[in-house]
This record gives C-alpha cells, structure tokens and sequence, in this order.
C-alpha cells in the first residue's frame, strides 16, 4: 500500500465526488490532498515545480479537460510518465476502459464504489509499482 | 334545437329529456359530430328525467358509439331506468348505449384507454434505471432503497405528488429517442441520503447538498447508460446533471410521449425517477 504520507489529487468537477474520495481516503490513513476541478486545473497543479504529488485519482467526463485527456497528457510528459493514474468514472463500457488501458491507465474503478473496493485498488496499483 | 351539455373535466355530459324524440334525436345526430373534434373523450347521455325514448332516436346514438370507438373515446348512459334498459335490450341497441352504474365506472374507461394506447412499459429501458439507483443509492449513499411498481403517467395528470425540494435532470439523447430523466427527492429524503453519505445531519439544502443530488444521478445514469448501450445495443450518449431545486418545485417533462414514474422507498421516505420519452425525436 502507499505511504500514508503521499500526496494524492483528486480530480472531479463535482464537489460531492471529491468529498466522499477524500472521506474514503482519509478513513485508510492517507491526508495529504490536492483537488482539482476539471483535467486543466489538474494539469497546473500537477506540473507546479514544487508539486509533490504521487498519485492521481482522476473522474472521466469532466469540462474543459476530461480525465481520459489528462491522462494522456501525464503520460507524455516525461516526469510524468510513471506516476499512478486511477480513473474512477461512472462510465464502464467495454471500449473506454479499451481506451484508458491504451492510454495508460494504472486502475480503473467505476462508480458507485465502496472505500474497500478503493483500498483494494490503490493495494493492486502500488504493488504493480514494485 | 340546441343540445345544452356540461364539461366535467374529460367528460361531456349531455342531459336528456324527458321523452327523447325524433327532434332530439337529428339534434344529437348534427351535434355530436362536433363534439367528436373536441377534446372530450368520455361522452355521458345522463338519463336521470328520460322516461321514453323513441325507436326513432336509436340509430344517431349507435352511430356516433361506432364513430366513438374509432377516435378511440367513450360513449356511456348513465341513469337509466330499468324500463329503458329493458326497452333497448329488447331492440338490440342496449350495447351501443352502454349503460354504467355510475361516473367513477365511467371515468374507469379513461384509466384503460390511457394504458392501452400509450406505448407499452419497456422493462429493457426501465429496469437498468431501477437497479442502477438501489446499487449508487446502497453503495456510495449506504441508503437501502426499494423499487415500487413502475408506471406510466401522462404529464398533464401529474396531480398531486409528494412535493420535490431537489431534482436532478439529465438529458437522454440516442439514435433512436430523445428524453429526460430526473432523480427527484422530497427535502427530508434527500437530507438523510446526503447525511448516510458524509455521516453528517444537515437540516436544509445547500449548494454543496444539491452537487450531491448531482453526482448520484451522474452515477445512476451512468450505470444504466453502460448496461443499456451493451445489453441492448443502444447509443446513449454521456451528459452531464442540471440541478434543480427549490420549495415545491415542479417538474415539467415537456414534449414527451410518455412519462415512466418508477417509484422507491427509503426509511427516510418516498423519492422517484422520471422517464421521459420522445421516439418521435430522435437525434
């Protein structure tokens, strides 16, 4: 499991999303936090010289910047490119899970989810990072 | 001869003489062609003073029963003294008269047509709904919930309803129908699905509470939306809640064929799901 001290942004235009993220987190052990409101805003925090953040936790369908776009952006970004990126979106079709694989997704979690199937996830995502 | 009738909301209620005669009868005959162009679905002969009819009359009122059921409207008697009744029986027309014990029974055949003719409930469209809501309500509001009976409403015949203090809105937009759907709660619902969420106990709606209403239709819709689109090889497309609120708001489903309520349950009170169809709108 991660360190409980990384820092992790939350990515969702809706404020009720990162509330109940964040409460879910805090409740594994974890306290550091950024939020972001749309993938732009996320960007700008992200790339901040004295940015610290370890772990994106990032909605799809968002405005002005969707969570897929994020995502692509982080991963061609060279500093970025290993960082892990959880997308937890509402939407679970087979082809846009197709398409954030592709993209380079570290999880994909769909909505609605329980803090326990979010622990077993970040579990899965940081032992993937060996 | 002008016939006097009365409107009483879909009925048209026309009184009838004490001795319905032939002049009666080429009135009626002139008139009821009219009346078949309005709005008016039920037509009521009220026999409470006839004493006599006239054979002569029979055939006007059997013809405008066969041109009623055409436009799919009623023709009923009501009031009618059992001489009558023995009378028209025994002339072979009692059936075209339809003769009913009272307005209720007769408004009854309202409630069926209504059924009948509007499209049918399609369990394929409306079960992903139901389900997606106990599961978001059940696992990111730890809100049991249980589903009533699915049922179809004319928006106009919305009456009363519990009052909805928040609705969620979501358009649906497909090849094959345009719509809505809203998630729409009472305040005290909501306030208690908001508080079994964060483990808080709010006691009014907030901007933050109404994002909340948000979100759960974002994730209702989105489940359905994935199981619709896999399952059924429908194209919904993704879109984004408007939230709505306010004391006693009322909801209007404009345009819309039909409108499916699908009713749930909740310790906290009764809160539903609106459908709103429009096949004729594809997109």
């Amino acid at each position: 499991m991660f360190d409980i001290n990384t820092k992790i942004l939350i990515v969702d235009d809706m404020m009720t999303m990162r509330k109940l993220v964040m409460k879910a987190l805090k409740d594994i052990g974890f306290s550091q936090f950024s939020e972001a409101a749309d993938g732009v805003k996320a960007w700008e925090l992200l790339s901040q010289p004295s940015s610290d953040i370890k772990l994106v936790i990032s909605d799809w369908n968002m405005p002005n910047c969707t969570g897929l776009d994020l995502l692509k952006r982080v991963r061609s970004e060279h500093s970025y490119k290993t960082i892990p990126f959880i997308l937890l979106t509402a939407e679970s079709e087979i082809s846009q899970v197709a398409q954030a694989i592709q993209a380079g997704v570290s999880s994909y979690i769909t909505k609605p989810f329980s803090p326990d199937v979010l622990k077993k996830k970040l579990t899965e995502v940081h032992a993937k990072m060996g | 001869m002008k016939l006097t009738t009365n409107i009483d909301g879909p009925a048209l209620i026309v009184p009838l003489p004490r001795l319905i005669d032939t002049s009666w009868g080429e009135a009626f005959e002139a008139q009821s062609k009219e009346w078949l162009a309005t709005p008016s679905r039920l037509f009521v002969l009220d026999f409470e003073n006839s004493h006599e009819i006239k054979n002569q009359v029979y055939r006007a009122i059997v013809v405008f029963a066969r041109n009623c059921r055409k436009e799919e409207k009623f023709l009923v008697s009501l009031n009618m003294k059992e001489s009558i009744i023995n009378r028209l029986s025994k002339d072979g027309v009692l059936e075209s008269f339809n003769p009913l014990k009272s307005m209720v029974e007769a408004r009854g055949l309202l409630g069926e047509t209504q059924t009948r003719s509007a499209p049918k409930l399609d369990v394929r469209l409306i079960n992903p709904f139901i389900q997606a809501t106990v599961k978001t309500l059940e696992v990111q509001a730890q809100t049991p919930s249980k589903p009533g009976k699915p049922f179809l409403l004319k928006v106009e015949e919305k009456g009363d309803k519990p009052p909805v203090a928040i609705a969620g809105v979501i358009a649906l937009s497909s090849s094959e129908f345009n719509g809505s759907i809203t998630l729409a709660f009472p305040e005290k619902v909501f306030l208690k699905i908001y508080g079994n969420m964060f483990g808080e106990n709010p006691d009014h709606i907030t901007a933050e509470i109404e994002d909340a209403a948000g979100e759960i239709l974002n994730i209702i819709y989105g489940t359905a939306k994935t199981e619709l689109n896999a399952q059924f090889g429908m194209d919904l497309r993704p879109a984004l809640p408007t939230i709505l609120s306010g004391d006693k708001i009322r909801i209007r489903q404009k345009t819309m064929e039909m409108l499916i309520i699908l009713p749930f349950e909740t310790d906290a009170g009764q809160f539903q799901i609106e459908v709103a169809l429009d096949r004729s709108r594809a997109g």
